[in-house]
């Protein structure tokens, strides 16, 4: 007897939103950033190709073109030609330098923040040091 | 074979009481290109030029690479042609349609023929002056695919459709171009249409060629500005397209190079329609 | 196969919806062959149907916009207005055999009787008068469409009616059937020749006005 199970959980999933006020190709781009660094779509996977990712979500190929080549630009996704595009490997410079670009701004929101409070630079890095405890434990 | 299956330069044509003046568009392979314009502005002149039905004033045509007139004959085997009424002769049964129309051609398809009025659910027996609109519609679309075309071409396929079957058109062009060797020509003030699925635009105006290019760098070109009465400077007045002023503010269009200058008004993102509204205010 | 040939086979087709008057026609001539007119006259009433027939092609191309369809496929201009010719002599063919069938019915009825000469005759000057007739409302059609050309292209058969009917006129045509009858041979070849020279000219002026069109 043969059964046939057939997974939709694994599969790269984009929602459109027409009220979001975000450009499409920004729509796609953040949520496959997401799906990236969340680890649901894995390295070296496989995307869909350009054509069909505009067909499936009815919008033109430009559009998911340059989504793609403005991922590949920033790292997370490369062209292989004549393949198609695949998920950069997570181990990847360029993304833990998006990462720690992300890091930095936050650092740099969190110090305006404190410095709004009025904490001084030792309070701050006391407050780093006690979260980073609660983080490693 | 060349990256650009349609290229129009400096094309003219003079009627009494029009002008269609110095046209210049391209249409690149594997990509989907939208016509607009008011209705007359000139989008069916510009089809009936490319396919030769009109002879031009002056300029250059070329398809595939090749010019329109002298491999006129050649070209017309891989191009296929919807228009906004049905060309077919009204007792003729869709089985007497394919008849008369697959004579024409070296490479019919009697395969994707039938496949397609199967999926379109067209029955052989009916006459084509019996079908509804949008089976019409439907019919010129399956002989316009069933000869391998390379370049589809498309006059106002969608006015008088239903949002059915206008949903249906535009999914079957989607798949069309997926392969990345074909692409389409779609003349329509219906603007929705266009909106998401085109790559490229070229907005005709009363015979004349507003803009051309990607779908968005049109969009991006623009901003639709709002304000109050007191907000509506002399200087911005001269920078507004199509100026709307109403008891509650003023509206209008404006370039987006101007907008920097107005970041305290409202400034939205224009849509094909709020572009084509206000040019056409303009003049 | 050429493309005034395909263009010719697309005009069949449009056409062929119009058999019955065409069957109508046939019925007509039969009424005429009963009342006593020679083969000549038989073939000539044939064939003045027909034209006037044979130019619904024009009306049905411009009711249902068939030059969208022209100008869609692969057939050049000379294409168009070339297969448009032949379907109309293709016309004149079909209703010269059906008369002849006719006839030949009534010569086994053993009603009539027929010699080579007045087959050729028949032939030879339903051809003129079909050439004259088509010759002049063509390049009318091309021109100008249908629904416009129509007042004007009614001249020739308006013309010939009035040949017919009026009385002075019709002693010059008693005249004119006398001298045809007694030089017979001279006007079956002359007769094909000037039709053929008609039809070559209104080719020429058709593909002029095609282009021109309105």
């Amino acid at each position: 007897m043969l059964i046939v199970i057939q997974f939709w959980g694994d599969r790269l999933n984009i929602v459109i939103s027409n009220s979001s006020g975000l450009p499409i190709y920004e729509q796609i781009k953040d949520q496959i950033k997401d799906q990236i660094l969340s680890g649901e779509l894995e390295e070296n996977e496989m995307l869909p190709s350009l054509r069909k990712l505009a067909r499936d979500l009815k919008i033109s190929v430009l559009t998911t073109t340059r989504a793609y080549n403005e991922l590949e630009q920033e790292g997370y996704i490369t062209s292989q030609h004549g393949k198609g595009f695949f998920v950069m490997s997570s181990g990847s410079e360029l993304i833990r330098e998006q990462l720690i670009k992300e890091v930095e701004l936050n650092l740099n929101n969190a110090i305006q923040a404190a410095q709004r409070a009025s904490m001084t630079n030792e309070e701050m890095l006391e407050l780093l040091q006690l979260l980073l405890e609660v983080e490693n434990d | 074979m060349t990256n650009h299956y349609l290229e129009l330069n400096g094309v003219s044509k003079t009627f009494s009481g029009f002008k269609l003046d110095n046209i210049s568009f391209s249409l690149p392979k594997g990509y989907i290109m939208g016509l607009v314009g008011t209705n007359g502005a000139g989008k069916t002149t510009t089809i009936q030029l490319i396919l030769n039905m009109l002879k031009m004033d002056s300029g250059q045509i070329q398809i595939f690479g090749h010019d329109h007139v002298k491999y006129e004959n050649v070209a017309k085997q891989y191009i296929g042609v919807v228009f906004d009424h049905v060309f077919y002769v009204d007792s003729w049964t869709v089985k007497d349609t394919e008849r008369a129309i697959s004579s024409f051609y070296h490479n019919w398809r009697h395969d994707v023929f039938n496949e397609m009025l199967r999926r379109f659910d067209l029955p052989l027996e009916k006459k084509v002056g019996e079908l509804s609109r949008g089976m019409q519609m439907k019919l010129m679309l399956a002989c316009a695919m069933s000869h391998d075309p390379k370049l589809l071409i498309l006059d106002e396929p969608t006015s008088g459709l239903d949002p059915v079957s206008r949903d249906e058109l535009l999914e079957m062009l989607q798949e069309y171009i997926q392969d990345g060797e074909r692409s389409v020509l779609f003349s329509t003030h219906i603007t929705s249409d266009l909106e998401r699925i085109a790559d490229y635009i070229t907005f005709i105006h009363q015979g004349q060629i507003v803009c051309s290019g990607k779908m968005d760098d049109f969009l991006g070109r623009f901003r639709l500005i709002k304000g109050r009465h007191k907000e509506l400077t002399s200087a911005l007045q001269e920078r507004i397209i199509g100026l709307r002023i109403t008891d509650m503010g003023f509206e209008g269009l404006i370039d987006i190079k101007e907008a920097t200058k107005y970041k305290h008004l409202v400034l939205d993102a224009a849509s094909i329609d709020d572009i084509m509204i206000h040019i056409g205010k303009r003049k | 196969m050429a493309g005034y040939l395909k263009m010719a086979r697309l005009d069949y087709y449009t056409m062929k919806s119009q058999v019955i008057i065409y069957l109508t026609l046939a019925a007509i001539v039969m009424i005429f062959g009963f009342m006593g007119s020679s083969f000549m006259i038989m073939c000539i009433t044939g064939s003045w149907f027909t034209a006037l027939l044979s130019s619904n092609i024009f009306a049905i191309q411009e009711k249902n916009g068939l030059h969208r369809l022209y100008g869609s496929v692969s057939i050049s201009l000379s294409n168009i207005v070339m297969g448009r010719y032949i379907f109309y002599i293709f016309s004149f063919v079909i209703s010269f055999i059906t008369i002849s069938i006719i006839y030949v019915f009534m010569i086994l009825l053993e009603i009539k009787a027929l010699e080579l000469l007045d087959i050729l005759l028949g032939f030879s000057m339903s051809l003129l008068v079909y050439s004259l007739i088509i010759g002049i409302q063509v390049p009318m059609f091309f021109k100008m469409g249908y629904t416009k050309a129509k007042i004007w292209t009614m001249i020739p058969f308006v013309g010939i009616l009035a040949l017919l009917i009026i009385p002075s006129f019709t002693s010059v045509l008693s005249g004119v059937v006398e001298t045809i009858l007694s030089h017979q041979v001279f006007l079956v070849i002359g007769g094909f020749f000037i039709s053929c020279a008609i039809l070559f000219l209104s080719y020429r002026f058709s593909l002029f006005a095609y282009r021109r069109r309105e």
